[in-house]
């Protein structure tokens, strides 16, 4: 009984209940990320949170309300950057992290103290989770959500071919922005399930487990959903009974999700 | 009534003028087969028509609407030469797929009415792909996802079909039943098709007109024109001209 018993920390129940909105969040954008190949704009921007992160704390803000801007302006940075000069994604994410993290390391290298701090936000710390957070964690992926069911059929076409949908009369740049824009968010959010370095996991590990058993998309989306509420309470449960970093044990389950489904998939 | 007017267009890329002066205009019902080597333009032509690329200058009409006005794009069925980004991998159904081809003129967030259920049905049967509706469509040969993409491309029941090079990846067998879909589609539904194809032999069976693109028109017209013209002749060569020509059907009834 002592698992269950585990459930009455006010501690766990705000992890639980913030890490289950931040996995359904994004899990159902991780699966157009990844068949759109921008699978590594999780990564990106997660470098970009890194900076705005440190930039929060030099400025003694709450860092999550300095990165959730300022990555969300980054996403759309990269966006006008593959549209403007023509280079592809992947350099387009290069460039924007790269000045992300080179801003976070100047501003942590000019300060003292806040180093501590911001390697919580590194490697996550979902059961030091606020009251507060957990508010906003759960409006902001309810919004992820909400978005992600009222566009979800111009999602699929654009993700599908985006010159047809073009040609379906779906404004395919509006689109894509609130496409990125979301991605940002749950960036921002994932950031305190499982830190930085891995917040790009909680992305890509659901959609890919669920496109090794896909039976249409919609099941697909349901699935990575489901692989991701799974992976991620399981962890934060876990992680707390057997003294283990939540974020890599989350991120541990999901690839042994990923192996089970890569193996059923071949029997 | 036109389905399409061109008039005095030109697209230049960085490279250079690709497509100049080019004015025709097609007529609701006809079946326009559109033929000319390797980067002549065909593919840039019908980008323009659609929106996707801008023109140096010139105006378009769709469906007697100025393109930038345009808005019944569920009167317009598509087919590009092929899908940019498109990953194997995509997990749709068969049926999901056509079911895209519903979504144009509806308001966000665009589902599906139970009388779209009836059009994807339609357009599956019409297509002889039934069978496989609920199969991955990254599961398909190559000729089953054309087909499944053609079906997409028909399901909204458009006025005007535009199709790039859609028999490309198609058996023989396959081909001339896409091509006897496509003749039915304009003579019984009066579907205004214009054809993008290198499949030069069988498009005289079928298309009520030739246009013949080599970054300007060519030759734009009847079947007949282009096989007894003499100036068509001197043009091409008897021997291109015999390619186009030697299958065309002065039977087949065009509604155009």
């Amino acid at each position: 009984m002592e698992f269950l018993s585990l459930l009455n920390f006010g501690f766990v129940q705000r992890a639980l209940l913030a890490g289950l909105f931040i996995a359904v969040a994004c899990s159902l954008l991780g699966v157009f990320l990844v068949l759109r190949r921008l699978s590594l704009i999780g990564d990106g921007l997660a470098h970009v949170t890194f900076g705005s992160i440190a930039i929060g704390l030099f400025l003694g803000f709450t860092p999550l309300y300095v990165a959730i801007p300022l990555v969300v302006l980054s996403s759309l940075g990269i966006l006008k950057l593959i549209d403007r000069s023509h280079i592809y994604g992947d350099t387009a994410i290069g460039i924007v992290s790269s000045i992300g993290v080179a801003g976070g390391v100047l501003l942590v290298s000019l300060s003292r103290g806040f180093n501590a701090d911001l390697f919580s936000y590194l490697f996550g710390n979902i059961l030091a989770i606020t009251r507060q957070e957990v508010v906003v964690s759960i409006l902001l992926s309810a919004g992820v959500v909400g978005a992600v069911y009222f566009f979800y059929q111009d999602l699929v076409a654009i993700t599908f071919d985006e010159e047809c949908a073009a040609v379906s009369g779906i404004k395919t740049q509006l689109i894509n922005r609130i496409l990125v824009m979301l991605t940002a968010l749950t960036v921002v959010l994932a950031m305190r399930v499982t830190g930085i370095m891995l917040v790009s996991s909680l992305l890509i590990l659901p959609a890919a487990t669920a496109l090794q058993l896909a039976r249409g998309f919609k099941l697909t989306m349901a699935l990575s959903a489901l692989t991701a509420i799974v992976a991620v309470l399981a962890g934060v449960l876990l992680s707390f009974l057997f003294n283990l970093p939540t974020g890599a044990t989350i991120v541990i389950l999901l690839f042994i999700f990923f192996i089970i489904s890569f193996i059923v998939k071949k029997l | 009534m036109n389905a399409l007017k061109v008039d005095d267009l030109s697209v230049r890329y960085d490279a250079g003028e690709v497509l100049s002066d080019i004015s025709f205009t097609v007529g609701k019902g006809d079946y326009i087969g559109v033929v000319g080597p390797n980067g002549s333009g065909k593919t840039t032509l019908i980008r323009t028509i659609l929106g996707l690329t801008q023109p140096l200058k010139g105006t378009i009409s769709l469906l007697d609407n100025d393109i930038h006005s345009f808005r019944d794009w569920q009167k317009i069925g598509y087919l590009p030469q092929k899908l940019i980004g498109f990953s194997p991998q995509f997990p749709a159904t068969v049926r999901e797929i056509v079911a895209l081809g519903l979504l144009a003129g509806k308001k966000l967030p665009r589902r599906l009415a139970a009388a779209d259920e009836a059009a994807i049905d339609r357009a599956l049967a019409l297509l002889d792909i039934t069978g496989i509706k609920n199969k991955l469509i990254g599961d398909l040969s190559g000729g089953q996802q054309q087909r499944a993409l053609v079906a997409r491309a028909i399901a909204g029941q458009p006025e005007l079909l535009i199709l790039d090079e859609p028999t490309t990846a198609l058996d023989p067998d396959t081909r001339e039943k896409f091509f006897a879909v496509l003749k039915e589609l304009n003579s019984r539904d009066k579907i205004t098709i214009i054809l993008i194809t290198h499949d030069v032999g069988n498009i005289g069976r079928y298309a009520s007109k030739l246009l013949y693109l080599d970054k300007k028109i060519i030759f734009y017209g009847g079947f007949d024109d282009f096989c007894h013209s003499p100036e068509i002749t001197e043009y091409f060569g008897e021997y291109s001209q015999h390619l186009i020509c030697h299958r065309h059907d002065k039977t087949v009834t065009h509604s155009g």
